[in-house]
């Protein structure tokens, strides 16, 4: 009988990464590859717009690669721009992270949680306050005037409306994304490795360069890939900072489905930014790899500080206050946005004319808009669970499976991240609602949810679920007991990036949206009359408000859980 | 019409057998959509004998509408006669996306599209003629406009709303002599310059160089003013997507001459800004016009008419002109009601504004070669 028992387990654990792997894999292949192989009949002309314009060639292609066309140098120069980007949110975000992961330990969620939370704030309109900031009479001109260093009336002409601004703005938007992945990185590393190395002797920083950061080479390679592959597609932030010289390679893909209406070039385009990409992930999901950690035997240490050995007082006060300017840095344009909500005059223009209630009062005699806001959240609360749920089994055949094809499951998995929206779901004409918004945006999230879990996942010692397995528990019970406690930052990480994706997304839910619209597709179509921008600056901040609350919420929740958790916990340290 | 029809109908055909075979490699889920796609094409051919009288009609109206235009005041007439059918909204962000998504099967009783953009939801084959004989306020729309809405002998779209495309400019920082399309591209204004991001840039070139057909370019001509906007590119600040974007930019002194439609010349008077407003350039004023197309498909017939018809009543029109600074075609409202300024925002009194040398906006046949052409400026 124990013999049995004992081959069942083996069994079992062979037989379980082909079948947890299953419904990520058929999701995407349902919701991904079908799409691409549409765009790809679109790019050869066997599938068309309008009926009567069907012919099958590969002239689209030719006059693509040839090069003839404007829009292979597009895409290199949307390449140059994405590097650029994904540099500087690395790299502003690294030292934020490592504050919040191993300095401001008790306060870490909530600190953490105050950078995502203004996120909720649409994008669009934290777009418009910025051109409230960087304009001719905008923030930073009107300081310059003031304290001489530009004439009045001489603007800084490349402030706003170039490329400059492009990458400003598109930096301001995935930084804090960009700190999740490398928050729960350094979150796993082994404190008792660093207060070895104190002990050894090592300095601070040979600690800091020759254990956490190669110990975060995961979680920065994955946060580098959060910015890099969709800020390559990215059409909507050139579009309205970029001024004349800010046309991207995604630009041009949204203008041909769009004003063109030449699908097949654009499929073409679409097509080539897919492989592209699915090329890069491939080589890129090769760094899950977690070989190069696996003889540090660690567990994760939730909740504890590394204290003296990750930074020393001074280098503390320096940590926070870079959180402190990251902060205000992501909050001026909100701050902006909540000013001009009680603007008496529609137009966000300085100076401010006069204190009212009156858009608040718009807003909630506005059904539509209400009914919008109430999509949003249902769609984004569907999209996090499924996205989270579909996204773990994918992140253990990531992290664990040590299989030929991961490179390529990887690619796959990933590759959504810059697919033409546009097509996704157009050639397949479900009926649209909601449900197919949030499946679209599964599709979008998914990615990122691996990309958050794969690593935490990669760096949980086996040998507890090992132990577990050997004193008798079922795998789903040793995943409910010992894997998901362990997992349970991750996981919150990845339900957030979901939730905030998806209630802040425009250019999929557009195509998807059937009779019931979503609060960001609401405001778009909502810019064509001015007049009715206040009320939007009145929800946008209820929306701040209610996610501070929901912060706060949050955080009162993880608190209890946590002491519920104690216990198990300490075993757990205990085995290691 | 009937041979129009015919073809259409023998695409769908083909189009639908094409549709099987992709399923065929694609599994169940592409099956159903050419199902769908298939099934609501026939819908084009569907005998008006087999209509239901109105009181036996579902009569909750889908429309895809601009937001902004989904408020009652617009259609209050047809709440009157159905106060218990509160229409449904979906809204259009871009035309261009509504055509997508109604070639993949989607479907509603009415949609508001640019009238420029009629000729293609035809070729779509998913829309109907209106019957002109259920719209009693037909006859007061601006006839020049309500033309342009007859497709092959048809009058498939009604125009209900329209506005200029011309130049605004700040009179404080623009010296003209004269009112001309001219200005937007002004060499003496670098970096104060807004154009609005569509090719239709590349028409008001045309009309400043003096080109034949502004709607029918030759390639050679299509290139001459190609490279006329890559040369005068520099003087431009910002590319405009939305009139939200455009009036902020105009008010706050960024840009000192804009593409502009009437409702950003309102604006900016109510800014504070000294502007004016081309409403006569010498070329001829550009103008666009939208309105409403019924659904081969509609199970709301008579609703639907009942709703294009409220739409085009005077107090719709006051509404839109007074709250949205945008045109409407009815030419029976009493102009003394409006501010001068209005009327002269829109040239209410004046018989000839569409006559020539205005341009009403129509449908492209070379778009895809315009559109590469303003690809082609955005990268330089």
């Amino acid at each position: 009988m124990p013999t049995g028992t004992e081959r069942e387990v083996e069994r079992r654990r062979r037989a379980a990464p082909a079948v947890v792997l299953a419904p990520p894999l058929v999701w995407l292949a349902v919701f991904f590859l079908i799409p691409v192989l549409l765009v790809a009949m679109y790019s050869v002309g066997a599938l068309t717009l309008f009926p009567g314009d069907r012919y099958l060639s590969l002239d689209a292609w030719a006059r693509f690669l040839s090069g003839d066309q404007v829009y292979l140098g597009l895409f290199w120069r949307s390449i140059r721009i994405s590097l650029l980007v994904s540099t500087i949110a690395v790299v502003s975000a690294y030292p934020v992270a490592y504050y919040l992961a191993l300095v401001a330990v008790r306060r870490r969620y909530v600190l953490l949680l105050l950078i995502i939370a203004p996120f909720l704030t649409s994008y669009l309109l934290r777009l418009l306050a910025w051109r409230v900031i960087l304009g001719d009479q905008g923030i930073v001109n009107t300081f310059l005037y003031t304290v001489g260093l530009r004439e009045p009336g001489h603007p800084v002409p490349w402030l706003l409306y170039s490329p400059f601004t492009v990458v400003v703005v598109l930096a301001y938007v995935w930084v804090p994304f960009v700190c999740l992945p490398i928050f729960v990185s350094l979150d796993s590393i082994d404190r008792s490795l660093l207060e070895a190395a104190a002990d050894l002797g090592a300095r601070r920083w040979s600690t800091f360069l020759r254990i956490v950061l190669p110990s975060s080479r995961s979680g920065l390679a994955a946060a580098f890939a959060f910015v890099f592959v969709p800020t390559i597609g990215e059409f909507v932030t050139p579009l309205l900072v970029g001024g004349p010289r800010g046309f991207m390679f995604g630009n041009a893909i949204a203008d041909l489905f769009g004003p063109g209406l030449d699908w097949q070039t654009g499929s073409v385009l679409s097509l080539f930014l897919v492989l592209v990409v699915g090329a890069l992930m491939a080589v890129f999901s090769r760094s899950f790899s977690v070989e190069h950690v696996a003889a540090i035997a660690e567990v994760g240490s939730a909740g504890r500080g590394a204290g003296e050995t990750a930074a020393s007082s001074g280098g503390r006060r320096i940590l926070a206050v870079l959180y402190v300017l990251l902060v205000a840095f992501l909050y001026a344009p909100i701050a902006i946005l909540v000013a001009f909500s009680f603007n008496s005059s529609p137009s966000v223009t300085f100076p401010l004319r006069g204190f009212t209630l009156e858009w608040y009062r718009a807003f909630l005699a506005n059904g539509a808009l209400v009914g919008a806001l109430r999509t949003s959240a249902l769609v984004a609360g569907l999209t996090s669970v499924v996205a989270v749920a579909l996204g773990l089994p994918a992140a253990f055949a990531l992290a664990r499976r040590r299989s030929r094809g991961r490179g390529l499951v990887g690619g796959i998995l990933l590759a959504p991240l810059v697919i033409p929206y546009l097509v996704l779901f157009n050639a397949v004409g479900v009926p649209l609602s909601p449900i197919t918004i949030a499946i679209g945006h599964v599709v979008l999230a998914l990615p990122f949810s691996v990309l958050v879990l794969a690593p935490r996942l990669g760096r949980i010692d086996r040998a507890l679920e090992e132990a577990a397995m050997d004193l008798g528990a079922s795998p789903l019970r040793v995943f409910a007991r010992v894997t998901m406690p362990l997992l349970t930052p991750a996981v919150i990480s990845a339900a957030l990036i979901a939730f905030t994706l998806s209630f802040d997304e425009y250019a999929v839910a557009s195509f998807l949206a059937g009779d019931q619209v979503t609060y960001p597709i609401y405001l778009f179509s909502q810019l064509r009359f001015p007049n009715r921008l206040p009320q939007v600056l009145a929800v946008s901040t209820l929306v701040l408000l209610g996610s501070l609350v929901l912060v706060t919420a949050v955080e009162v929740a993880r608190a209890r859980a946590e002491r519920r958790l104690a216990a198990p916990v300490a075993v757990s340290e205990g085995v290691a | 019409m009937r041979s129009e029809l015919d073809a259409v109908l023998r695409d769908v055909r083909i189009d639908r057998r094409r549709f099987l075979a992709a399923a065929g490699v694609f599994g169940a889920t592409a099956l159903l959509g050419s199902c769908r796609a298939g099934q609501s094409r026939q819908g084009a051919a569907s005998p008006p004998a087999s209509r239901p009288p109105v009181e036996e009609e579902p009569g909750e109206l889908r429309i895809i509408e601009w937001a902004g235009y989904d408020v009652k005041p617009l259609y209050r007439a047809y709440l009157r006669r159905f106060p218990d059918d509160e229409p449904r909204f979906t809204y259009i962000t871009n035309t261009e996306s509504v055509i997508g998504k109604v070639r993949a099967g989607f479907r509603a009783d009415l949609v508001h599209p640019e009238t420029s953009y009629a000729r293609d939801f035809v070729a779509l084959g998913t829309m109907q003629p209106f019957d002109t004989d259920l719209l009693p306020h037909l006859g007061d729309l601006n006839p020049d406009l309500v033309s342009v809405g007859v497709l092959d002998g048809q009058q498939y779209h009604i125009p209900t709303d329209w506005g200029f495309s011309t130049v605004l400019y700040n009179a404080d920082h623009v010296d003209a002599d004269e009112q001309t399309y001219a200005l937007l591209f002004d060499e003496r204004y670098p970096g104060k310059i807004t154009w609005f991001d569509t090719p239709w840039v590349l028409i008001m070139a045309g009309l400043v160089l003096g080109v034949e057909d502004i709607y029918d370019m030759t390639d050679d001509e299509l290139d001459e003013v190609k490279r006329f906007c890559i040369d005068r590119k520099h003087l431009v600040r910002n590319l405009w997507t939305n009139p939200t974007d455009l009036d902020q930019d105009f008010a706050q002194g960024n840009v000192w001459i804009a593409y502009a439609w009437n409702a950003s010349y309102l604006a900016a008077l109510n800014n504070g800004v000294n502007a004016v407003y081309c409403t006569r350039p010498k070329e001829g004023v550009i103008t666009w016009t939208e309105g409403f197309m019924l659904f081969a498909d509609t199970e709301n017939y008579y609703h639907a008419h009942a709703y294009v018809d409220a739409w085009a009543r005077p107090e719709t029109a006051y509404w839109l002109i007074e709250n949205y600074g945008y045109g409407h075609t009815n030419t029976s409202i009493d102009l003394s009601r409006l501010s001068p300024e209005v009327v002269e925002a829109f040239r209410l009194d004046d018989p000839e504004a569409f006559k020539p040398p205005a341009h009403i906006d129509r449908w492209i046949p070379r778009r895809t070669a315009y559109n590469a052409a303003w690809d082609e400026v955005k990268a330089a």
